[in-house]
Parts: C-alpha cells; structure tokens; sequence
C-alpha cells in the first residue's frame, strides 16, 4: 500500500515545479556521478530470488541501471549472479506480475531479494469523462477492457469483440450480415421513443458514426461508464450509460512494427436449420392437403414418391466464406514527437450469397512536446467501407422466405438455367431465389474520418488547461439495382419493372471543448477540479434518386431509366453545455466526487432548451483503517462506494416538438398544384426524459489481489419518458409526442478476476454476471398499454407493471379434437371440429381478441460471461463463454412455418395435423380447413420459447516463437482460433440473441423477436503476429 | 447559467450566440411559420382535398363490392389480411380490426384535421376577406364532404371541429347522428354561401354545385329527410351551367376531365408527381403480364388484381341497347392457370361480342377508368364524385319521393336517351334507383343509394342468395345481413384508445 501511496502523491505533484526541479537536478547529478565512476570499478554480486510467499522465482531479469549490458536472470531455484561496475551500482529486479524492486549494491556481494507481487488491477488507470482516474480511487460504477486481449478474436466489429466481457452491458448480435447487427444496452437502459444506445466517446469526441467504422484493432481499452457518477458529465446524452474509447496512444522509443495477419473460414455447416419438409414430405402434405378439401390434387404433388430431398433453398443460399484480417501497426519517435500509425484491412465474404464487407482503414496519432509545458496532439482516422447485402433480413425477406419455398421445385429449368419464379400450385407466387439473391446488386460504400487535435498546456501549480477539437464527417452512397428477372419478391414474383437507386448522405459533427483541471494534494488533502465549456454541431445531409422504367437488363446505372425521381434533405442539431467536477480525497481512503453538466439543447421548444445534471458520489476504502489491518493478509482491499445522480436522453429527432407539414400535392386544371399537409401534431413542452440513478459498490482485493470482486446495485428511475402516445384517430393523428411515462430499472452487477495460477502456468479466470430488472410504471395520462394490439406483427408491448416489451399474444390451447370436445370448449367464429383453440382468458366462451394476455418476456433474468486464459511457457490458451439465462423469444415467423393453407413449406411437425377425428394427429397442429387457419397463425404462446443459451464464442491458442537474435524480427506469435463454435439451446431458431430492432439498437419494439436474419457462422481462423 | 453559457458560446464558437441553440429544419416546414400569407392558405387548401384521394383508393370496397353491383375474383393463392379484409367488407363479415374500416375512418378525419387547422387559422390571418372566403368555403365543404362519409358508414361518430393540438383535446366522445348531421349542414350551408358557382372550364376546384350536391345528398340521407330543400339545391344546379355530355364515354375520358358534366371529382394525375390512379390494376383480372389490356409493360397483376368484377346479374340487367354497357364493362378473355388463378390474356371483348364465350375463359372487368396511360400502376383517371347525370337521378329520386313522379319523368329520360334507351313513360322509385345503378354505376354510389332509399336490406338479402350460387367459396358465415350490419363497426383501435367511445352494436362480425 505504501508504493501506490507514493505513486499517487507522484501522479498529484508531478506538475509542482520546485519539487521536480528540485528531483531533476539530483537525478542528473546521480546519473553522472554514477556513470562517470562506472567504468572504473567492476564486481559481481549473488544472491537468491523469492516471491513474498517464500516461493523461489525462476527467470527474474536483474540489470544493473544505468549500465543495462550488465545483465542476468534467475535460475530454476531463483539464484543469481551478475556482474556489477561497482558499489555504486543499483539493482533492478524485474518479473511480470510483480513490482519492480531497486537495491542498491552499496559494498555487499550477496544479496537476496523477495518481491512483492504487484497489485495490477487496483494501479491502472482508467479513462473516465474528461479525464483519467486510478481504479483504486474510482467512487462510480466504471468496468474497463483493454483491447489487447481482444486482438486474436477473428472478427471485424468491437461489439463482437466486447460482448460478454463487462458486467451491466448487454450486446446482442441480431443478424450475422458482414459489418452489421451489434446492439449495445447498458443496465437495460430503456426508452420508448428515443435511442436506448450508448453514448459512443472517441478520444473524447462524442460520436455520430456507427462503430462499425472504427478498426477494433485501433482500440488500446473500452471503458464503460454505467452508473450516474461517472456519465453525468456527458448531461443530457448520458443516460443509456457512456462507453469511452481510447485508441493507441502516440509512443515514443525505437521504431516498431506490428503485423498482425488473421485468415479465417466460416461455416454454417451443421448449425441449426428450420426444421421444415423436404421435398417428398411436402408433396405427400399437399397431397393430403387437397384430399382433404376434396379438391383435385395437381399433377406436381399426385405422386410424392418422385420426389427425394428436393431442393433445401435456405442451403442452396449459404456457403463457406474467408475472411482476411490484416493490421500493421507502426510506432515510435523521440520524447518530443511520438507516433502510432495503423495500417488496416478486413475482407469478409458473406456465408449468404452475394454479400461481404470491406473495410480499408487508417489511424494517425501523433503527439508533439513543444516544451515541458506544452504538448500539442494530432489524431487522424480515415475509414473506407464497402458493403454488399441482399435483402437477408426480416419476415419473408429472402432467408425467410427460402424457408417456405417449395422444396419440390428446382431452382433451375430442363436447360440448366435458372427459373425466373416458382409458380406452384396453391403456392403464392415467388422469384426464384437462388436468382434473385445472385441476381441484385445492392452495395454501399462508406467514407469516414474521424479527427481530433488537443492542446495541452501545464499553466502552474497543478493547473492544466486543455483545447480539443474533435471532427466526425463521412460519406456514404448505397447503389441498387434490381433487373427485372430479379424484382419482386413473396407474392409480387418476377418479373417486374426493374428498379435502381443511388442515394447519398454527408453528416459532419464537430466539438470543441475548453477544460480547466486543477489537482493538487495538501498533506493528507488531495483536491481536484475540473471546469469546462463544450460546443458541438452536428450536421447531415442525404439524397436519393430512385429510378425505374429501364428499357431492358443491361445497364443499371441510371441514366437508363425513363423515370428517375428523387429528393434531398438535411437536419442539424447542436449543443453547448458548461461542466464542473470536483474530487476530494482525504488520507487516500475517504472520496467524495461532485459532478455537474448544465446543457443547451436545440431540440427542444424555446422554454426547455437548458438543463442540469447534478452527481455525487463518496467511496470509502475501509481496509486503509487500521481496525482492518488484521485483515490485510486474506482481503487487501475493500473499498465502498455510493453514487448518486442525474442524467438525460435527448436522442429522438432533432425537430421533434414542431408542427411540420409535409408536402401533399393536388392536381388542378390537369396541373400541378402546390399543396402541404400536417404531418403531425407539435409539442412545445417536450423535454429531456430524465434518469436519477442511485449505485451502491462494493470492491474486494483478496490474497493481494488475486482475487478481485467488484459488486455493484443499482436503481434507476426513469421519468417523463418521451413517446408518442396513441390518440384516437379522429385527432387526425395516430400519435402525439410527449413526456410521459415512468420506468423503473435496478439490478446487481458481479464481476470476478481471479488469477489461479501466477508462476509458470499462469491461469486466470474472469467472470462477470449481469442480472437486470425492469418495470413500467406508468404510461400516459390512462397507462394504456402500447404496442401487441395487431394479431401478426407488433409483437411487443408496454404495459404498466410488467417489464419492457413483454410479447402479446393468445395462449394455445390445443385442438379440438372431436365433436364433444368442440361442443364443451369456447370457440372462435372461425371454429369448428379439427381447428385450434386458444384459451378464454376472459371467461365468456367467445375467443376474440379480448382473449390475448401477456404470453412471454424477452428480458434476461442473468447474462454472463467467463474468460480463462491460460499460460505456459511460451503456450497460451483462452476459452470464452457467453451466455443467457431466462427471458423469452419469439419465433415470429412461425406464421410462415405454420401456415395452413398450403401456401408454403412448413414445419415437419405438420405431418402431425388434424386431419379427422379418427387421424387427429398430435393435437398440436390444427387441420387445413378452408377459413379456419388463420387463427393458428395469430400471435400466439406456442411461438415462445427460452432464450436461455450458452455460448462457446471464442477458443484461441497461441504459441509465442522464440526469437533467438534476429536482426528483423524480435517477437513472433502464431496462433488458432475458433469462433462461435458451438450454441447450447432449447429454442429451435438459428439465433436467441435476435431481435428484430432497427440496426445497431435494442429498442422495445421487436426486442426478442426472430424474423429471420443472417445467420452467424462458425469461424475457423490462422493467425500470426510478428513484431519487427 | 444560461447567460455565461451563451458568453462562452459567443467566445468559442460563434459570434452570433443566441442562434447558435436556435435551429428550425430547412428542408421541411414547421407550422409556427405557416398559415399566414395567400400562399400558406392555397396550399394548405390544397393538401385538404388531396388527402381526399385516401378515400378513394379502397373506396370501392365498401361502397360497390358491399353492394349488389360488384364481387370479386377470390385469390385463393393470396390469403393475406389486405386481401381478407376486402372480401369481409364485401361479404358482411367486417370485425372491428378490418384494415378497410379503419383507413375509411382514420383518412376521413386526416381530411377533417386539415380542414380544421385552416379554420382555426385563417380569421387571425392578416388577409382579403374575399380570399378567405374562398378559403373557408373550401375548407367547409372538405369538412363536411368527410363527416358525410364518416356518419353514413360509421353513425354515431365523435365531432373534432377544431384543430388538435395537445393530447387534452383528442378524446371525445361520440356525438348523435342528429348533431353530426347538424354540423354537417351547417357547414355545407356555409360553403354554398362562399364557394363561386361554376365557369368553364373549370379547374376540380370545389364549387357552389359540388356544395349544393352534397347539401342533397345530405337532405336526403338524414334521419328526418327534407325533401323540399333537396329540390330547391338539386334544381339550382340545373340553373347552373351543367349539362350532359353528347357521348357516356367521354364523362370518364381522361383528356376531357372536368367537363361540362363533372360538378365535382378528386383529381388525379399520371406521371412522376405521386398523384396517379390506379384503379384499372385492382379491377382487371389477375394476371402476370396484363399488358395487353393495360397497353404498357410490366402489368403484373398477379397480386393486385381481381376486385370489384360486375356481377353476371349486374351484367344482365342493362337493358339491351344500353350504350353504358361496353363503357362500363368489358371482359378480358384468354386462359386462366387453374392452379394459380392467373389469366394469360388474349384480348378485351365488350359485352355481347359472340367471341367472348369462344374464348376458353372470359371475366368481366370495369371498364370506367381504363384510358391510354403510359405506365403500369399510373393511370390518369379521375374519380367522379357527382356529375349532372347524378343531379338529374338525384332530383328525379327527390321529386318521385314527394309523389312528383311526372315532374321526376322528363330528367329519367334525359339521361336515358343519352343511354340510347327509349324513353319511359312513367317513372317510379324503383325505375330511378334502377336508372342510377346503371348510369353511374361503379362509381360508388350503389350502396348508398341502397341505405338512403331504404332498399339495402331487402336488396342485399336476394343478392346473398344470388351470389352464394355463383361463388361456391363463401362459408355460411358470409352474408348475414341484418339492420346493425348496414353499419361498420367503430375501429378496434379506436375503442381501446378513447374510452368514451361505444360500440355499434351488432355491426361487427366477430362480436
């Protein structure tokens, strides 16, 4: 404890001028006196090495400073010797995982060393906001993931890359399609209307791009602030928590180079399909299916027996694809101009036809040192993407509609061309898939830079001024042409018009801020404060041109189209905000922190532009009390903390409280006149939704920190929640935005580091459990319920007393199986013997639709994840698991798979159906009666399942080649790894992390909801990593 | 605080600080800067009687196929709600969720919301009181065009005179039949006061005739009908410069729109404006290249066609000779897939041409708005809301229900010979409503005219049966008509929402 004391009183009185001088001064006379007497006088000194445990430590490196070619290391039983220049000489121990000790010779030959093993977890420093923090001395709920550990993982987003590694954050890969799909929720951050996605923070800079811009492989650490203490200086954009970026600092030191090169093959052989009819299962199902209506059956399905396998369309859609990961880093410079620059490239081909992701991207970070006072820091980072997708995703899209194409039908014709559409009898008509997927062209390219410049001046006395100037602008264009072979889709088979587009968007966001930090330490006193004036201005621009009426296939660009229209649009927002922190901390164990951001917001009516978010927060480092002194040996370290504070959303549209009229244009005397109508109706009292959070933590160091425990509770109230609550129509709207609305959250947080093994064989083990609750607790003016009120879609509901977005439905009940059971049961109009009954929740013997109720709940009860790392020797090995427990999913294109009316493949278990009261079936699937299967196919219990799920998500081992002297390269690392490699689960769909959210959000409409998406693939990669 | 912030924003950032948090959008408008100049009112006029167009897109549904004129072409490979909801309004299964219901409701007070905001804005408007005149005529008549259409289909329907602008306002309660007529009246009046009477050409614009159409209309459908004052309006406008049309077809000829004949229609436009018709592509049979009876490319009718087919009655009961008939329908012919239901049309007969039972498969289509256009889904055709044809029927109705049936006689054979029938000798309620479903037939007044002449009971009740016959696929279900059934039932949603709302009892099937 006593070397983190001295250390923090180094970091506080770094910038006190006499004393540093005052050290400089005697650390150069030391140098010289040292260096100028060295050559003179040469001894050797032997001793022994023990770890504080009394362990002997082999292979601890021992130079003599100043003189470094005096060098040795320790043998199998820690012992010694080196040769020394003199009695002057001073010693330095070094061994990974524990502190560095200096012993000076003075006139001894014999000297015996016990080191202390190092305390690692409390001394890093951690990236708060708008500043730098030791763990130690953290009072807010703050978790922390260095990058490093991540670089082996064979995958292109950071959410991939972070996802089950920190406590309170839940992220969700809802589709597999390249470069796409990660949702973020911290503590189950929750809002109706607005983003429930964090505040990304760049070096700084508060992010309007998606993250998928930024090469993970740029990241040097992840810090995600999750309770109101620590993202309370970011206001009114706080509340869905703050994940803070840090990207590899400029360095100094000799040149260096870092290849990273990582090839993988993805597959989704042998994962789960949907269990739908082959070919000659299907037949025979059409078949009965049209005895059974006495009608007559088609030719195609007269004789199920010609037909084997058939055509598996979801299978004929995927393969096996590369993916390429290369990343060259290159660093150093001298102590007044440093540099990191990192050359990347990441291909991955899609495992669906037609689609793969490319990014190209460089990052820049420079920093100069004017003098000892000024330092002046130049970061640049240009991102080109390229995208290519087809559709993939969403209810009957093309993956769920290969599902329920008809696997008796080829994709190709007698000529081994490929079919234009699938026209079977009874079936709605379809494109050919195969075709369609192959034949689109649907691409998106990227541009991004995302810039900052600091200016840091050390003014006096531990007074710090700092400038920084943050720029976030990019590009995109999507380009899509869909020939006419190819357009339509389930229902509207080809061929249709062709169609193309070309749209464009240019958003520029920039930020300046202005920060005075103070720190400075009186006695026992340590005070710090921190004032500060933010501006930022976002802006963005978009474009598109749809064209169609092409005179035939050839050329897709525009130009081609008789009929080509278009528009353009722009939004702006901007913000400036004043904050204020204040840190006091007394003899190193009573913190008290005090945070406040007063924002102005253009989002807002007149009257509710400004705002304030107020924090507090106290931590108590208990085992500094002598009282704990007994205890030291088994817990190190325990330390309390209590936050308290506010915070806001304002992510909901930038013109949200206006009136606005859209354009509603008439026709008079056969031309064209000009005309507007209301588009919605305005609200000049909107403002911020508002979150008070209360956090309580606890943190526990065992065995000096080989164990580590960090425990956190919080509870949050959310009010004025923003939404458009339902009016009736006779409004003339559906909707009027509003603050209205309370929801509850609270929930526990555990997090365990545990290094079980530290010597030869290393073994740590992380563990980090989330468990979060939720509930509405009042909705509007009426708490009406919102959402699940339509019988197909619009899956989820809010509903005060339940948690967010709770799935609606009917609860199935069976079938009725014969006449008795019909004439005994409630019935639905559309009953009669054979079909499929649903519970009378309101007890009246009529099923309608006052009969649904709430029928599952798609929010976890615990998320988890475990890391093991292993080490030995120059071998590594690291296993992480993933993992959900509880919550619900809802297999929402069921309807498809289910569908009675033989207009689509279906699930295998329709083999079982009703089909008379002596061949009944399984009493699970109704019969195919004509006007009776449509309420089969409602929303309804039996599409919910358990998302429960374990995750084997990454296996990686290692091997570090030892280099013996190399003039090139001086460190080499090969390694395997596997990624997602198996999925433990009950539910029958290809992914229970899905949700059918608008990209990148795990908003409540559609949360839990499988339509299907992208499947996401094993991948199997080789990677290497050489350090020249 | 907000001070220094904005001297710090002044220091930092710009110079011109107070704007800097002030942003209004740029590429859309926002209403604290609208409704104030001659303009703002034109268009906002304007984007009141597009919206009408909403009604018109499904209107067909509930005012022809519910009626004994039209049916459908079941697609029995496209079971889908938007298809189903179709077929319950036509078949008497309508449930409170039915989609066809609830846009008829929602789009009729989107229109009534406009109207409102006008009204609410244009006395404090610093403008011509003849501008706002013609303002407030127009916004009136859109207002109490969509009532009409909301009580006669809905009845007992809430009253949103004002415009809504915060949550406290938007949840009333339904107000009588009587009062929603009232108001109704009241702002028809208004706008025959206001609105000019006709010139030539005219534009589509709302007109004193269009006013006083509807003001019969509404006299006539009412509760307590007023025949006198339905007189009075019907024969002012023929004091109006109206007349008949030499030729039936031309009243529905796209480059002959808002002829002598057109008291009022919504207007439509092709071309890439967003405002085109598309009527043709939901009547003709399905079909997956529809091209020879569209004249362009690409008429996939696979999914979209099929509605609103005459009837083989319908068919037969135009009097032979009728030159309404090949204008009002012709047939496709050519061969229909049996196991997808598609046609491969051959070509397009009109009735009677001894071809059409030669052809493997034949099926009747309405023929109204099926003009050269030059693009699939885009055609010209207006939708004729009330034309003189209909004003003379209208009054010839009028006068035979005051037992004036010689008087009524001369405007029946006034339109009858243009028909190219003999004329008749005597007229009688049901020689005008038999004259009416033949000359304006699929132009949505079948249904009403049923309601309001008190025949829809009796009149739908023996077409069940007929059509039971002819379309094997209805289930015992369909077609139970009883008095609360010629009513819709008031939207699902709209119950759930507003409290204050009740039911109309017995209007729903799934009640």
């Amino acid at each position: 404890m006593k070397s983190e004391h001295s250390l923090l009183q180094r970091r506080s009185l770094e910038n006190i001028f006499p004393y540093s001088a005052v050290r400089g001064l005697a650390l150069i006379l030391i140098l010289l006196f040292v260096s100028s007497f060295s050559v003179y006088a040469q001894k050797r000194v032997t001793g022994n090495v023990r770890a504080d445990d009394g362990q002997t430590l082999p292979g601890v490196s021992i130079v003599e400073k100043g003189a470094t070619h005096n060098a040795a290391i320790t043998d199998a039983d820690g012992n010694y010797s080196i040769q020394v220049s003199g009695n002057d000489a001073v010693l330095s121990f070094t061994f990974i995982g524990y502190s560095t000790k200096e012993v000076p010779v003075g006139k001894a030959s014999q000297i015996n060393v016990i080191m202390k093993e190092e305390s690692k977890v409390l001394n890093e420093v951690v990236v708060v906001s708008y500043g730098t923090q030791k763990k130690k001395d953290l009072t807010g709920s703050i978790t922390t993931v260095k990058a490093d550990n991540l670089s082996d993982m064979p995958v292109g987003q950071i959410g991939q890359k972070i996802q089950g590694e920190m406590p309170g954050v839940q992220i969700n890969q809802s589709t597999g399609a390249p470069g796409q799909g990660m949702g973020f929720r911290i503590r189950g951050a929750f809002s109706i209307l607005s983003s429930n996605s964090p505040l990304f923070v760049l070096d700084g800079l508060p992010i309007s791009t998606s993250l998928n811009n930024i090469n993970p492989d740029e990241v040097e650490s992840f810090t995600v602030l999750k309770d109101a203490a620590a993202t309370s200086l970011y206001g009114s954009r706080a509340a869905n928590g703050v994940i803070l970026i840090t990207t590899k600092k400029a360095k100094s030191g000799k040149l260096q180079a870092d290849l990273q090169v990582n090839y993988g093959v993805q597959t989704v052989k042998g994962m789960n399909e949907m269990n739908v009819m082959n070919a000659h299962e299907f037949a025979q199902y059409k078949k009965e299916f049209y005895e059974d209506s006495g009608q007559q059956v088609p030719d195609m399905y007269k004789n199920p027996d010609q037909y084997g396998e058939g055509t598996n369309w979801y299978k004929l859609l995927t393969r096996d694809a590369p993916t390429l990961d290369i990343n060259l880093m290159l660093s150093g410079g001298t102590d007044k101009s440093m540099s990191t620059v990192i050359l990347g490239y990441y291909k991955q081909n899609g495992v669906v036809l037609n689609s793969d992701f490319t990014r190209y991207s460089v990052r820049a970070n420079n920093e100069f040192k004017l003098n000892n006072k000024v330092r002046i820091g130049v970061n640049i980072a240009p991102a080109l993407q390229i995208y290519n997708n087809q559709n993939t995703d969403g209810y009957r899209q093309v993956l769920s509609a290969a599902l329920i194409a008809d696997p008796c039908q080829s994709p190709y014709e007698k000529d081994g061309s490929l079919k234009v559409s699938l026209d079977s009898p009874g079936m709605f008509g379809q494109p050919n898939w195969l075709r369609y997927i192959k034949g689109q062209l649907n691409n998106s390219r990227a541009l991004s830079v995302i810039g900052n410049a600091f200016l840091n001046i050390d003014l006096f006395d531990g007074l710090t001024y700092k400038l920084q100037i943050g720029t976030d602008v990019g590009t995109s264009r999507n380009r899509s042409w869909i020939p006419s072979d190819v357009s339509g889709g389930l229902m509207s088979p080809p061929p249709n018009k062709a169609t193309g587009s070309y749209s464009t968007a240019i958003y520029y966001n920039w930020n300046i801020e202005n920060l005075l930090a103070y720190n400075k330490t009186f006695g026992k006193h340590t005070v710090g404060a921190t004032v500060g004036y933010s501006a930022q201005k976002a802006n963005s621009e978009w474009s598109n041109i749809n064209g169609t009426d092409y005179p035939d296939d050839d050329i897709s660009w525009l130009n081609a189209a008789a009929t080509i229209t278009g528009g353009s649009s722009s939004e702006e927002w901007t913000m400036a905000s004043m904050l204020g922190r204040i840190d006091y901390n007394y003899k190193d164990r009573y913190l008290f922190q005090a945070n406040i951001r007063y924002d102005g917001c253009s989002r807002f009516a007149p009257k509710h532009k400004y705002a304030t978010f107020p924090s507090f927060s106290v931590g108590w480092i208990a085992s500094e009390e002598s009282f704990m002194k007994p205890l030291t040996k088994v817990m190190n370290y325990f330390k309390i903390r209590g936050s308290w504070g506010m915070t806001g959303n304002n992510s909901f549209g930038n013109y949200a409280y206006l009136s606005q009229l859209y354009k509603n244009n008439y026709a008079l005397g056969g031309s064209l006149a000009q005309g507007k109508s209301l588009s919605n109706i305005g609200n000049n009292e909107l403002t911020w939704e508002k979150n008070k959070q209360l956090n309580i933590g606890l943190d526990f160091g065992f065995f000096n920190d080989r164990i580590f425990i960090t425990y956190d509770y919080y509870s949050r109230i959310t009010d004025g929640l923003l939404y458009q609550t339902n009016i009736p129509w006779s409004s003339g709207f559906g909707e009027i935005l509003g603050n209205v609305g309370r929801f509850d959250n609270w929930g526990h947080e555990i997090n365990i580091e545990s290094r079980n093994f530290v010597r030869d064989f290393k073994w740590k083990t992380s563990l980090n459990l989330t468990f979060a609750r939720n509930k509405i607790k009042r909705l509007s003016t009426n708490n009406e319920p919102i959402g699940g009120e339509e019988v197909y879609s619009d899956w989820n509901r809010l509903q005060v007393g339940k948690p967010a977005g709770v799935f609606y439905g009917y609860v199935f009940d069976g079938v009725y199986m014969n006449q008795k059971e019909f004439d005994s049961q409630p019935k639905h109009a559309s009953s009669q013997v054979g079909t499929a009954r649903m519970k009378d929740i309101k007890p009246d013997g009529v099923i309608n639709l006052d009969d649904r109720t709430i029928i599952g709940d798609p929010n976890p009860d615990m998320l988890f994840g475990i890391t093991n790392q292993f080490s030995w020797k120059n071998f590594d090995l690291s296993i992480f698991l993933t993992g959900q427990v509880g919550g619900d999913v809802f297999l929402g294109s069921s309807d498809n798979e289910y569908n009675l009316d033989g207009v689509f493949n279906v699930n295998k278990e329709v083999k079982y159906r009703w089909r008379s009261v002596d061949n009944p079936g399984k009493g699970v699937v109704p019969s195919t009666a004509t006007g009776t299967t449509e309420i089969y196919r409602l929303k309804n219990s039996r599409w919910v399942y358990d998302a429960s799920h374990l995750v084997l998500k990454n296996i990686t081992i290692g091997y570090n080649i030892p280099i013996k002297k190399n003039n090139y390269i001086s460190k080499a690392r090969v390694y395997v790894s596997g990624q997602q490699l198996f999925v433990w689960k009950s539910y029958p769909g290809l992914n229970p992390e899905i949700n059918n959210t608008s990209e990148n959000e795990l908003s409540w409409q559609g949360l839990g909801v499988d339509m299907t998406t992208y499947p996401i693939p094993r991948i199997f990669t080789l990677g290497f990593k050489l350090t020249f | 605080m907000k001070k220094i912030l904005i001297i710090l924003t002044a220091i930092f950032v710009t110079s011109c600080s107070e704007s800097f948090l002030d942003i209004t959008p740029s590429s859309s408008t926002a209403v604290d800067n609208f409704y104030q100049t001659e303009t703002q009112f034109t268009e906002a006029v304007n984007g009141a009687y597009a919206s009408l167009r909403t009604i018109y897109s499904l209107g067909y549904v509930y005012e022809e196929m519910r009626s004994d004129n039209t049916h459908f072409t079941r697609n029995n490979n496209e079971r889908m709600t938007s298809n189903t909801d179709r077929e319950d309004v036509a078949n008497f299964l309508v449930s409170s969720t039915n989609s066809i219901i609830s846009d008829a409701w929602a789009s009729c007070y989107s229109i009534i919301a406009g109207a409102n905001t006008i009204l609410d804005h244009i006395d404090k408007a610093n403008l011509s009181d003849n501008f706002k005149k013609d303002i407030i005529g127009k916004a009136k008549f859109v207002r109490a065009f969509a009532y009409f259409e909301l009580v006669r289909n809905f009845g007992r329907v809430p009253l949103q005179l004002h415009a809504v602008t915060s949550s406290a306002d938007a949840f009333p309660a339904q107000a009588e039949t009587n009062q929603v007529y009232d108001t109704i009246i009241s702002d028809v009046k208004d706008a025959i006061d206001k609105l000019p009477t006709v010139s030539f050409p005219q534009d589509g614009s709302a007109t004193k005739g269009a006013a006083k159409m509807l003001y019969a209309y509404v006299l006539l459908t009412k509760p307590e009908k007023d025949y006198v004052e339905a007189q009075k309006q019907l024969e002012d406008i023929t004091k109006m410069k109206y007349d008949l049309l030499e030729n039936y077809a031309d009243v529905f000829n796209t480059s002959m729109k808002n002829s002598v004949e057109h008291i009022f229609s919504i207007q439509y436009m092709q071309g890439n404006y967003g405002m085109q018709s598309d009527w043709l592509y939901s009547f003709m049979p399905r079909s997956w290249d529809g091209n020879v009876l569209t004249g362009t490319t690409d008429a996939n009718t696979s999914s979209t066609g099929g509605w609103n087919v005459p009837t083989d009655a319908m068919i037969a009961s135009y009097e032979p000779g009728d030159k309404r008939l090949p204008v009002s329908v012709n047939y496709a012919v050519g061969t229909i897939d049996p196991e997808d239901g598609n046609m491969e049309i051959d070509g397009v007969l009109q009735p009677g041409d001894p071809s059409i039972s030669e052809s493997p498969n034949a099926l009747p289509f309405v023929n109204k708005y099926h003009h050269t256009h030059n693009t699939a889904f885009n055609t010209d055709d207006n939708w004729p809301v009330y034309r003189y044809a209909d004003a003379l029927l209208l009054l010839a109705e009028c006068l035979v229900d005051q037992q004036k049936n010689d008087e009524a006689l001369p405007y029946v054979n006034q339109v009858r010979a243009r028909a190219g029938l003999d004329p008749l000798t005597s007229v009688d309620a049901d020689a005008v409503a038999n004259e009416r479903k033949h000359e304006l037939a699929f132009e949505n007044h079948r249904w009403y005219d049923l309601v309001r002449t008190g025949k829809a009971l009796e009149v739908m009740t023996n077409y069940a049966a007929y059509i039971k016959s002819v379309d094997t696929g209805l289930t015992s279900r369909t077609y139970n008509i009883t008095a609360q059934k010629l009513l819709f039932p008031i939207p699902y949603r709209e119950l759930q929402i507003n409290k204050k709302l009740t039911q109309n009892k017995g209007a729903a099937a799934d009640e």
